[in-house]
């Protein structure tokens, strides 16, 4: 049988796999919006860790990182640091927004923030903020699923065959089965590609040196290009900066969405240690078939193609079918993510406040899965075309999720913010953050995300000293009440708290 | 009550302490620490170049330091 035969199997294989998990995790009585959206609130630690994980690496972690590794080398360390620091939100961010959305039934970041800026006018902001940066992100992994399908195929699946299979899958399995269809599958799809990508490594490894010792492989990169083992001295602004300019991604909505999933926050705080492992060690063999790729494929062409052509020239057809699976799989358990959290902003903080305010839970639910077949349906379309406004919005997308930092730390940490520093702030951190992506680019080595930031702060902080405090009322919901819970876990560790700590949230 | 008074400063010295270790172990795979391991190829350790290694077991130190952080200071 043709190898892509083989691979294409595998994959159909997959595909039906992860439907039968949405019909598997639907609501089997009548669905509620927090069931659809967050999933009930009963996210045990296993699915949480993997959903997380997975969501967190797209077809990035497959084919851009090796690609990178391959031309750069060791250079790649700089998005570990991100891998590391990153997920310390899902506590210091996650944690408070946990009890607040399960106090005050929470769903989305708009829900939290326009409640306790008292605002609809930042809900809407936010809103249309994160729905621009998020549309054509999921666009770009459909994309990324059509050009495995291609590949796999060497062409005989076309392109736009690929990405209308990925848009009828997805959306089968998230109208099925919500947020935990999209959990279940996500679990699914971590598993695989951590584990296929282990076997894939070692396999190549075995293949090009002739034995599963590493320091074969080493010695001859050493010898014949060293220069892939270190790092420039003039790369280190850029390396000591990147994991700033990634710092979006556990709070961008797909992420932040997450922290309200979850059936108690014990299952953040390990989660936020606890998944750089995974992040980190699933570049282990991602770096060994690199740089195998360095010294038997060198001058490749399009060096985002360094693991399937090296997958396709030493493992076996079964196991490349396997791996470019996973590679589907790692493109769709992000791409879900971004689908379903999507409509949820749709629904929860534009149809129900603005729209159509009387709705009931299944006419809401209703829109929201209509949203979701006609949201991906646009980025189908999108995907079919090469637009450079398209690919930019995607190059700033995590930096433009992250302006809603400060706004955030307003509501959880200090009361100092108000709403109108919280709107001035994101205006502002958006618009610096195009001017330093398009029209200054990245000025002093700096990215645009943390451009954007700075400025924002600023503005923030600047506008909030001349504006209304939110009402105490409000602080005391929030404020209040997370101070509540911290002096309650003090008690019954300690049977006392002192004032000077009780606030912190350490 | 008093012992009670006593733990929490000790909590609050414990996160000062902790914080401070944590930025230790970022600093290391930052500039000046990380970029003098980022132009060592040699010696060779568990086979691998000494750039490689330092920075697997930096940022497994830095995880580590996290855990170790969640376990003993952190609510929940």
């Amino acid at each position: 049988m043709a190898p892509w035969i083989i691979s294409l199997i595998i994959i159909s294989i997959y595909c039906i796999a992860v439907i039968l998990i949405g019909i598997a995790s639907r609501d089997k009585g009548v669905s509620t919006l927090e069931n659809y959206y967050v999933g009930g609130r009963s996210i045990g630690p296993f699915v949480s860790y993997f959903t997380y994980v997975a969501t967190f690496h797209s077809s990035f972690a497959f084919l851009g990182a090796a690609g990178q590794i391959y031309t750069n080398g060791i250079n790649f360390f700089a998005v570990f640091t991100s891998c590391v620091v990153s997920p310390l939100m899902i506590y210091f961010i996650g944690r408070p927004v946990w009890y607040l959305g399960k106090k005050y039934n929470f769903m989305t970041q708009a829900d939290l923030l326009s409640s306790y800026y008292e605002s609809n006018v930042l809900r809407m902001i936010i809103s249309v903020v994160s729905l621009i940066f998020l549309v054509p992100y999921l666009q770009s992994q459909i994309m990324g699923g059509g050009i495995i399908f291609e590949t796999v195929t060497g062409g005989r699946v076309p392109y736009w065959a690929g990405t209308l299979i990925i848009y009828i899958v997805m959306i089968s399995y998230i109208l099925l089965g919500g947020f935990k269809a999209v959990a279940w599958t996500d679990t699914m799809q971590g598993l695989m590609m951590i584990f296929l990508v282990w076997i894939g490594g070692g396999v190549v490894l075995g293949k090009v040196t002739g034995t599963l010792d590493w320091s074969v492989l080493m010695n001859r990169v050493a010898q014949e290009v060293p220069e892939k083992l270190i790092i420039p001295v003039e790369y280190w602004p850029t390396y000591m900066t990147t994991f700033m300019s990634l710092f979006g991604i556990s709070i961008y909505p797909p992420s932040f969405i997450r922290f309200y999933s979850v059936k108690n926050p014990k299952t953040l705080k390990w989660l936020a240690v606890t998944s750089p492992i995974y992040l980190i060690f699933f570049y282990v063999p991602i770096f060994l078939i690199a740089f195998s790729g360095i010294l038997v494929m060198p001058g490749l062409e399009r060096a985002d193609m360094v693991l399937p052509a090296m997958l396709s020239s030493y493992a076996p057809p079964v196991l490349t079918g396997l791996i470019m699976a996973g590679a589907l799989a790692a493109t769709m358990s992000t791409a879900d993510s971004q689908l379903h959290v999507t409509s949820s902003i749709f629904t929860i903080d534009i149809y129900k406040p603005f729209i159509n305010k009387d709705a009931t839970e299944e006419r809401a639910l209703f829109v929201g899965k209509i949203a979701i077949v006609v949201v991906s349906a646009i980025a189908l379309l999108m995907s079919q075309f090469t637009n450079a406004l398209l690919v930019a919005i995607v190059a700033v997308a995590l930096g433009g999720c992250l302006q809603i930092l400060p706004s955030l730390l307003g509501a959880l940490y200090w009361k100092g913010i108000t709403k109108e520093g919280a709107i001035t702030g994101i205006i502002v951190g958006v618009v610096v953050l195009c001017i330093t992506q398009f029209v200054i680019a990245s000025p002093l080595g700096l990215h645009s995300g943390v451009w954007g930031l700075i400025f924002n702060v600023l503005s923030c902080i600047i506008v909030s000293r001349f504006t209304e405090a939110p009402s105490n009322e409000k602080v005391e919901m929030f404020h209040g009440y997370i101070r509540e819970i911290n002096e309650e876990q003090d008690r019954a560790k300690y049977g006392s708290v002192l004032p000077q700590t009780a606030g912190t949230n350490l | 009550m008093q012992e009670q008074k006593k733990e929490l400063v000790s909590r609050k010295k414990r996160s000062i302490v902790f914080t401070i270790i944590w930025l230790v172990g970022f600093s290391l795979v930052n500039y000046p620490i990380g970029a003098w391991a980022g132009q060592k190829i040699y010696p060779f350790v568990l086979g691998m170049p000494f750039s490689l290694f330092y920075f697997w077991s930096a940022y497994s130190l830095l995880i580590a330091i996290g855990i170790i952080m969640a376990w003993k200071l952190w609510r929940d």
